[in-house]
C-alpha cells in the first residue's frame, strides 16, 4: 500500500518533468544566451572616477566613433597649481579589450586657451582633455557599443617637479 | 484537463520571462554597485587627505604648542599610508601618499600641503631609515592607524614641522 502510494508521487513527478522540463530548458538557453550577447554595459549610466583632485563629468564627455576620440571634460580641485600634461606617456586610456587611446592635448575652459600638449590649472578651474584611439586603421571605438577601463591622466606639480598620475576607471557610451 | 495543462503552460511562460528579466537587472545592479563602491571610497580618501593637508596648514601657520584634534572616517581596502619627506638639495618638501585596491589595480593618492615649507612629519610611524632632514625618508602609518573605520587624528605644531598622531 505504502509502495503504490510512493509510486504515484515518483510518477507524477516525473509526468511534471517530462511535460514542463522543455519550458525550463528553453528558459535556461534563454537566460545565457542574453548574457552572452547582451551588453548591459550601456544600460549602465557614463562613469569617469579619477582621483588626485581632478573630478571629470561623465554627462559631457564623449566617446566619438566618426572620429575616434574620447574628450573628457574634467574639473581641478586641488590647493597648488598643476600643469596637466597631455602628450605625457601616463595620459591614457587602456580599455578592457587591452586598446589603448593616448592623450593628444588638453585646454583649460575658464582661461579660453587654445588645445595644448600641456596646459596649467588652479584650483576650481575646468578643462577639456582629448584622447585619441586611431590605431593602425582598425576601430576602437564603434558606435553603439561601450568603451570601458582604465584612465590615468599626468598632473605635474611645477613647485616639486613630481608628475603624480590621477588614475580610476572610465565607462562611456559611444556614439 | 487541456485548460489545466493550458493554464500551467501560460504560467510557466510568465514566470520564465519574468526570471530572466530579474536576471539581466541583476547584472546591471551588481556591476553599478560595484563601481560606485568605487567611486564612494576614493571621494572619501580625497575627503581625509584634503581635510588633513587643510588642519597641517591651519596648525602650521597657528605656531607652536598650537594642536588640533578631529575624527576620519577610514574607508576599507587602504594598503598603505606614509609621509614621504624629500630633499634633493635644490627642493625640500613633504607629502602624504595613501594606496589603495580600487577594483583589480593599486591606486596612489597623493596630498601636498599648499606650499613646499609646510612640512610634516608622524609619530608613532614606522622608518625604513633613521630620520635625517637633509636626505630623503619615509614614514610608514601603522596598519591599524589606516583600517576601516572612524579614527582620532591630532595635529600638532612642533619648531619647524607639524606632527600628525592617530590617538587610540
Amino acid at each position: 500500500m505504502m509502495f503504490q502510494k510512493q509510486a504515484k508521487k515518483a510518477q507524477a513527478a516525473i509526468e511534471f518533468l517530462m511535460t514542463y522540463g522543455w519550458m525550463l530548458l528553453v528558459v535556461l538557453i534563454v537566460g545565457a544566451l542574453i548574457f552572452s550577447f547582451v551588453d548591459f554595459g550601456s544600460l549602465i549610466p557614463n562613469q569617469i572616477n579619477l582621483n588626485n583632485n581632478l573630478q571629470a563629468d561623465p554627462t559631457r564627455s564623449l566617446a566619438d566613433s566618426n572620429t575616434q576620440n574620447i574628450t573628457v571634460v574634467f574639473q581641478y580641485n586641488g590647493a597648488r597649481k598643476a600643469e596637466i600634461n597631455a602628450t605625457s606617456s601616463e595620459t591614457y586610456i587602456q580599455t578592457v579589450l587591452n586598446e589603448q587611446c593616448n592623450g593628444v592635448s588638453v585646454r583649460n575652459t575658464d582661461t579660453n586657451d587654445a588645445p595644448e600638449p600641456a596646459s596649467t590649472f588652479l584650483n576650481g578651474q575646468t578643462g577639456v582633455l582629448k584622447f585619441t584611439c586611431d590605431t593602425s586603421g582598425s576601430n576602437v571605438l564603434i558606435q553603439g557599443d561601450t568603451v570601458e577601463g582604465e584612465i590615468s591622466v599626468a598632473v605635474d606639480d611645477p613647485q616639486t617637479g613630481i608628475t603624480v598620475p590621477s588614475t580610476g576607471d572610465i565607462r562611456l557610451t559611444i556614439s | 484537463m487541456m485548460k489545466k495543462a493550458q493554464a500551467s503552460l501560460e504560467f510557466l511562460i510568465i514566470l520564465g520571462i519574468a526570471f530572466v528579466f530579474i536576471l539581466m537587472l541583476g547584472g546591471v545592479f551588481f556591476s553599478f554597485s560595484n563601481t560606485s563602491q568605487n567611486s564612494l571610497d576614493t571621494q572619501q580618501v580625497e575627503k581625509i587627505g584634503n581635510e588633513l593637508m587643510t588642519n597641517v596648514e591651519k596648525i602650521y601657520f597657528r605656531g607652536v604648542g598650537n594642536k588640533i584634534q578631529y575624527e576620519a572616517r577610514f574607508p576599507e581596502a587602504i594598503q598603505n599610508m606614509s609621509i614621504h619627506y624629500i630633499n634633493d638639495g635644490s627642493k625640500n618638501f613633504t607629502y602624504l601618499n595613501v594606496t589603495r585596491i580600487s577594483g583589480s589595480q593599486i591606486s596612489s593618492q597623493v596630498f601636498f600641503p599648499r606650499e613646499n615649507y609646510i612640512q610634516f612629519i608622524c609619530n608613532n610611524c614606522q622608518n625604513t631609515a633613521p630620520i635625517n632632514y637633509s636626505s630623503n625618508f619615509t614614514l610608514y602609518f601603522q596598519k591599524e592607524d589606516f583600517s576601516q573605520g572612524t579614527k582620532t587624528i591630532e595635529i600638532k605644531s612642533l619648531q619647524e614641522r607639524v606632527q600628525l598622531e592617530f590617538i587610540k
